[in-house]
């Protein structure tokens, strides 16, 4: 399981306005990392590319041994799963249907959900606490739990890559270390690789293996958390005074903002 | 299992009363023709068993009105209702906005335009007639949906608002430019009134010829887009992510959607909220998945359009009354409802 992403000098633009600028880096197979910036540095759009939402103007992005525009769709499908913000659904269907919908990549046209899809679906909503709420309307249910039943249809793919768009904005501390925990256990557990695009620097610092830094389109820095979280590399991107240290209770790194730069 | 077991009664079920309405829309008018006389009388048109009934007793009269005024127009009004139904369906769908429906999205009004021009160019008398004007409807209503939907578009999103009023304003436009046509071609404002209004009047067998497998086939695509659809409704992009080919899937439905307004509107004119009315309800009553909200919503559609077709023809007989006013009647709250009750949801 986990496979390898290569971005290869990506050029991203929309009419004149360059959103990413000859990007290049290496994703690791099996690792957890959080795509940080400041907000319109282009981290969304990043990882909509990633995802295939959004075709790179130039370069190109390498999944596993593949370049991205040789899968197909279906075949795309079963590798990676993406976790869009925003987990509104049109109309009420049940947890469980929407779960189910996530087996879509594995059968075929005509192909019903067999024994095995129901097993796997199963499986993914009892890893992700979400089994109790199959009978109940994807609409009423709270937010913390919609972002678990969507997470668990990304994982019915069955992925080897599953990509993150701010999955905790919504969400009171509480759940956001619950998504952030079940994450790190999909990720130790089931050696998926993870991509998540995170806005709190102390949450990514926490729970990622590595760090990418990104600031009006171009990456500052990309490496273990440990290197990327420093006071001089925060400053470019965030152009604030900080201060980075390690909390004394949990032993995480953590970011205290102290002023903004004039 | 269960649910197909459930699924299965609910469309015996859906048969039975579509049996029952037709039996029922069949007696009513006019002449008095007893419901065995009729029952009969639509049983000698099924193949195989057909030729054992026995009609000798059955007045002639009788059995010409049942056969070539009352049951194609039963069926014709089915198979337009049932069209418009899964199209509404479709579009409900794939805009996942339960405002959507081929009458207010404009498609029908496009395709009204296209049938008007068809028959101001006489191609309705020449070889091939009712071809050459179904032809000329799908062209205006695939322009219809495809400007409409080009207009309403903001990025990859369709909101209500800009929907609502790109589709009245399109709607309302081509509308206006077929009406000026028939006012020069025939002066006859009746016809006019029947037409934007939709009507069944005198509608017969070589019109439920033309418009059986073209509504059917049409359908027939539209449910095998079904899966693609409940994925849309989880988003574009999302449904791009799960592996749905979301351009294309998108654009077979646009194109589906306007073949099946086409031929429904070349034999009824213009019969608003049908689409609209009964997605919707069958959605609340039945389930939101596609793969049996499609199938259901075009037999209640039908069912739905005979019982109003009836109302229509014998309200105030002799006069027949528009369908298209009945159904407008009863959509025009429905819409009032929904704008309500949707502002929570959007």
């Amino acid at each position: 399981m986990g496979k390898s992403i290569i971005v290869k000098d990506v050029t991203f633009q929309y009419s004149e306005e360059i959103i990413l600028k000859r990007l290049g880096f290496k994703i690791q197979e099996k690792t957890f990392i959080s795509i940080i910036g400041p907000n319109g540095s282009g981290k969304s759009t990043l990882l909509k590319m990633i995802a295939r939402n959004l075709e790179p103007c130039k370069g190109n992005i390498i999944l596993g041994e593949r370049d991205l525009r040789e899968y197909t769709a279906k075949g795309l499908a079963q590798q990676m799963a993406v976790v869009h913000q925003g987990t509104e659904v049109a109309y009420n269907f049940t947890v469980e249907d929407i779960v189910l919908m996530g087996r879509h990549p594995h059968l075929h046209r005509f192909q019903r959900e067999g024994s095995k899809d129901i097993a796997i679906v199963k499986e993914v909503m009892k890893l992700t606490n979400t089994w109790h709420l199959k009978e109940r309307p994807i609409n009423e249910i709270s937010g913390g739990e919609r972002q678990r039943v969507i997470i668990a249809r990304a994982l019915a793919q069955e992925p080897k890559v599953i990509l993150l768009d701010e999955p905790t904005s919504a969400l009171d501390i509480h759940h956001q270390i619950e998504i952030l925990d079940l994450l790190r256990r999909l990720n130790q557990e089931k050696d998926v690789t993870i991509v998540a695009v995170l806005h709190d620097l102390n949450l990514a610092a926490r729970y990622s293996k590595e760090v990418l830094l990104l600031y009006e389109g171009n990456m500052i820095t990309m490496g273990s958390t440990e290197e990327v979280i420093t006071v001089n590399h925060l400053k470019k991107a965030y152009n604030m005074e900080m201060i980075v240290d390690r909390n004394i209770h949990t032993g995480y790194l953590q970011v205290t903002p102290i002023s903004v730069k004039k | 299992m269960k649910k197909r077991l459930k699924k299965r009664y609910m469309f015996l079920g859906l048969f039975v009363l579509l049996i029952f309405v037709m039996l029922m829309a069949s007696v009513l008018g006019a002449a008095s023709i007893s419901v065995m006389d009729s029952f009969k009388i639509i049983l000698s048109h099924i193949p195989f068993i057909g030729n054992k009934i026995d009609l000798t007793e059955i007045p002639d009269g009788h059995v010409t009105i049942i056969s070539n005024i009352r049951l194609p127009r039963i069926l014709l009004s089915f198979l337009v209702g049932y069209g418009l139904s899964v199209v509404g369906t479709a579009f409900q769908g794939m805009l996942k906005n339960p405002m959507a429906d081929p009458f207010i999205i404009g498609t029908s009004s496009g395709a009204a335009l296209g049938a008007a021009i068809a028959i101001l160019l006489k191609l309705n008398t020449a070889f091939l007639g009712i071809g050459f004007v179904a032809i000329f409807a799908f062209t205006g209503a695939l322009m219809a949906t495809f400007l409409v939907y080009n207009l309403a578009r903001i990025k990859t999103k369709v909101p209500v608002t800009t929907l609502l009023l790109a589709g009245i304003a399109t709607g309302q436009f081509f509308t206006a430019i077929m009406s000026f046509i028939m006012v020069i071609s025939s002066k006859d404002i009746t016809s006019i009134v029947f037409w934007t209004m939709g009507s069944f009047a005198s509608r017969g067998w070589t019109h439920v010829q033309i418009a059986f497998f073209p509504i059917i086939l049409g359908s027939i695509v539209l449910f095998i887009f079904a899966k693609d659809l409940n994925l849309l409704l989880m988003g574009e992009e999302s449904a791009e992510n799960m592996g749905v080919e979301v351009e294309k899937t998108k654009k077979i439905i646009l194109i589906t959607s306007a073949f099946i307004t086409a031929f429904a509107v070349s034999v009824s004119g213009i019969i608003g909220f049908v689409g609209l009315i009964i997605p919707h309800i069958t959605r609340m009553i039945v389930s939101p998945d596609h793969r049996i909200l499609m199938p259901a919503s075009g037999f209640l559609g039908g069912i739905f359009l005979i019982i109003v077709d009836t109302f229509a023809r014998t309200i105030i007989a002799p006069t027949e009354v528009p369908v298209g006013i009945i159904t407008a009647l009863a959509g025009g709250p429905f819409f009032i409802y929904l704008l309500r009750t949707t502002k929570k949801i959007l």
